[in-house]
């Protein structure tokens, strides 16, 4: 194996799960995720002389992935071949908390869960999110609030918990 | 914050994805083939307006005013680029330009994109017309495109909730021309044809009429390729290693191509005509099994239907190009990885090509040329634009470029 296949190789081992998982998270289908994860990974590995060269291929290719996920298209034969590849290696949790966490997060407006995901689930911070999602800081902070404070109505934030974006 | 983390990866658990990373090279192999084979759909179009606007159009008017070639000093050529526009590049100042589309997000695919008029149509999920001239684009509507015969206008699939998806033929400002369902939610379109479009079955090519919606024609009978069409001509492939079907849509006549490609396949994708209809290029891409195979560029007498050349680039994959006179093609000749691209450019009349040059590296996927004359066309920056996206500064960017020159 060279050097170009060992440094792809571990890419996708740290990526490639929290893509699946962050994409679940946004757009509540495990099977479109990981339809959706697979095609931010190829175009980034399709452009790996620009992309790896990055300071950070991780946030471009996050943003590739939200941007495929928030595209309006639900091509057919996608969603066929999903479904033909999902298998049970990786069920979700289905645990009542688990089940009320997600229905929680999909209940968000969309520019708030992917901030939501953004941050809390791939711990990226004020900056990084807002390359991901090619907004200003100010604006992940803003939703970053209002999600929280939405996620705290809904029962899944406690009350105390809180965020400081003032490093961010 | 980390009780709202931890109870998020609880939510989502351990993750193994359903793919592996061999799942994903193969992809890229499938993508790359698909990229170097594309300018055509973006040929093919200009070839249909500039066609049809020197053939007067029957009465339509065309948006395209096609300019004589100059004879010499060809140094512009017009290649895709995938952080939000297209880039020029002037062999002969080592100068490239990046011009923005609006509406090209970071990751689209650069080869779907057409030229339409004056228009570039991008986008895969949300569909927009981005002006030549800069400026706002406008939201043609959701789904996927294929290139229309009807000047001025793309095919826009729409899949929805519903299972067989919507076809809808809009014109550049997002209206509505024609709209009905597809005939099957297992076909795919591939290209328009007049009045309707042509979808790839399991069992061939299907000619669909919107207006009644009905399958009006089959053709072939293995799964097979179709190319964008030229007004009512519609060439396609089922044994695209041997024969090229060239079928004529109002008559129903089919002329066969035999083919020598030794070794090699035929990309449908880049398929062109030649702006006055005399000649049409294809290039054959070497099969996967040919480690050291090089590209040919196939030219065929439109009228005889007879190959009259075949162009070895010396390289894994080619795109072409037309000039607006029909005389000249013009060349993008990948190496293998896709890091080194070479200009060539052929004489038609006395089967010459030279040799221009390599383009510059690292700039995004080279897969499409435009004549010079289409580059021409493009705004330039202001001298102080030049040199405005060095590209050191490119990669770390991530998002798209303005207006701007660099040299390479």
């Amino acid at each position: 194996m060279n050097d170009l296949e060992c440094e792809q190789e571990r890419f996708f081992a740290r990526v490639g799960p929290r893509l699946v998982g962050s994409l679940t998270l946004y757009c509540g289908d495990r099977r479109l995720a990981e339809e959706y994860a697979q095609e931010a990974l190829t175009r980034a590995f399709e452009r790996w002389a620009r992309v790896g060269a990055m300071a950070s291929p991780e946030a471009w290719t996050y943003r590739t992935a939200f941007n495929v996920a928030r595209s309006a298209f639900r091509r057919a034969a996608v969603e066929r071949r999903a479904r033909s590849r999902l298998i049970d290696r990786s069920p979700l949790p289905d645990t009542a908390d688990a089940i009320a966490v997600r229905d929680a997060v999909r209940a968000l407006p969309e520019r708030q869960r992917a901030v939501i995901v953004a941050r809390f689930y791939l711990g990226l911070d004020v900056a990084e999110t807002a390359r991901v999602l090619d907004c200003r800081a100010g604006t992940v902070k803003a939703h970053t609030f209002k999600a929280l404070a939405n996620l705290r109505a809904a029962g899944l934030v406690d009350a105390e918990e809180t965020i400081n974006d003032a490093a961010g | 914050m980390t009780l709202l983390a931890e109870r998020l990866d609880e939510a989502v658990g351990l993750i193994e994805p359903a793919f592996d990373l061999a799942d994903v090279k193969r992809r890229v192999r499938h993508r790359r083939q698909l990229r170097r084979a594309t300018g055509a759909a973006v040929i093919a179009v200009i070839v249909v307006v500039a066609a049809i606007a020197r053939a007067g159009g029957g009465g339509t008017p065309s948006r395209v005013r096609v300019r004589p070639a100059a004879p010499t000093a060809i140094s512009d050529v017009l290649v895709f680029d995938d952080t939000g526009g297209v880039l020029t590049v002037n062999l002969a100042t080592h100068v490239a330009t990046h011009h923005p589309l609006d509406g090209w997000r970071p990751g689209d695919q650069p080869f779907l994109s057409e030229r339409v008029g004056d228009t570039f149509v991008v986008g895969w999920g949300d569909v927009y017309a981005a002006p030549f001239t800069g400026g706002a684009s406008r939201h043609l509507g959701a789904g996927v495109f294929v290139p229309a015969t009807e000047p001025g206008a793309v095919w826009l699939t729409s899949y929805g909730k519903v299972q067989t998806p919507t076809e809808r033929l809009v014109d550049l400002r997002g209206r509505v021309l024609l709209q009905d369902a597809a005939p099957a939610p297992a076909e795919v379109a591939v290209t328009g044809v007049p009045g309707g479009l042509a979808f790839e079955s399991p069992t061939g090519i299907d000619i669909w009429d919107a207006r009644s919606g009905r399958i009006t024609r089959h053709l072939g009978n293995a799964r097979a390729s179709a190319a964008p069409a030229f007004g009512s001509l519609l060439a396609w492939c089922d044994r695209c290693d041997r024969t090229l079907e060239l079928t004529d849509l109002r008559t129903g006549s089919t002329r066969h191509i035999a083919l020598s490609l030794s070794g090699r396949t035929l990309s449908l994708s880049q398929f062109a005509f030649s702006p006055d209809g005399g000649h049409l290029a294809l290039p054959a891409w070497p099969d996967a099994a040919s480690a050291g195979g090089t590209a040919q560029i196939v030219v065929v007498d439109a009228v005889t239907g007879t190959v009259v050349d075949q162009i070895d680039t010396r390289t894994r994959y080619a795109s072409l190009a037309w000039s607006p006179d029909s005389n000249r093609i013009d060349i993008a000749a990948a190496s293998a990885d896709g890091t080194e691209v070479r200009i060539l450019v052929h004489d038609v009349a006395d089967r010459t090509t030279r040799d221009l040059g390599l383009a510059p590296r690292d700039v995004g996927q080279l897969s499409a040329v435009l004549s010079r004359d289409d580059a021409a066309r493009l705004p330039m920056p202001a001298a102080g634009g030049r040199d405005a996206c060095l590209p050191p500064q490119r990669p770390n960017s991530g998002k798209p470029l303005p207006l701007c020159s660099f040299r390479f």
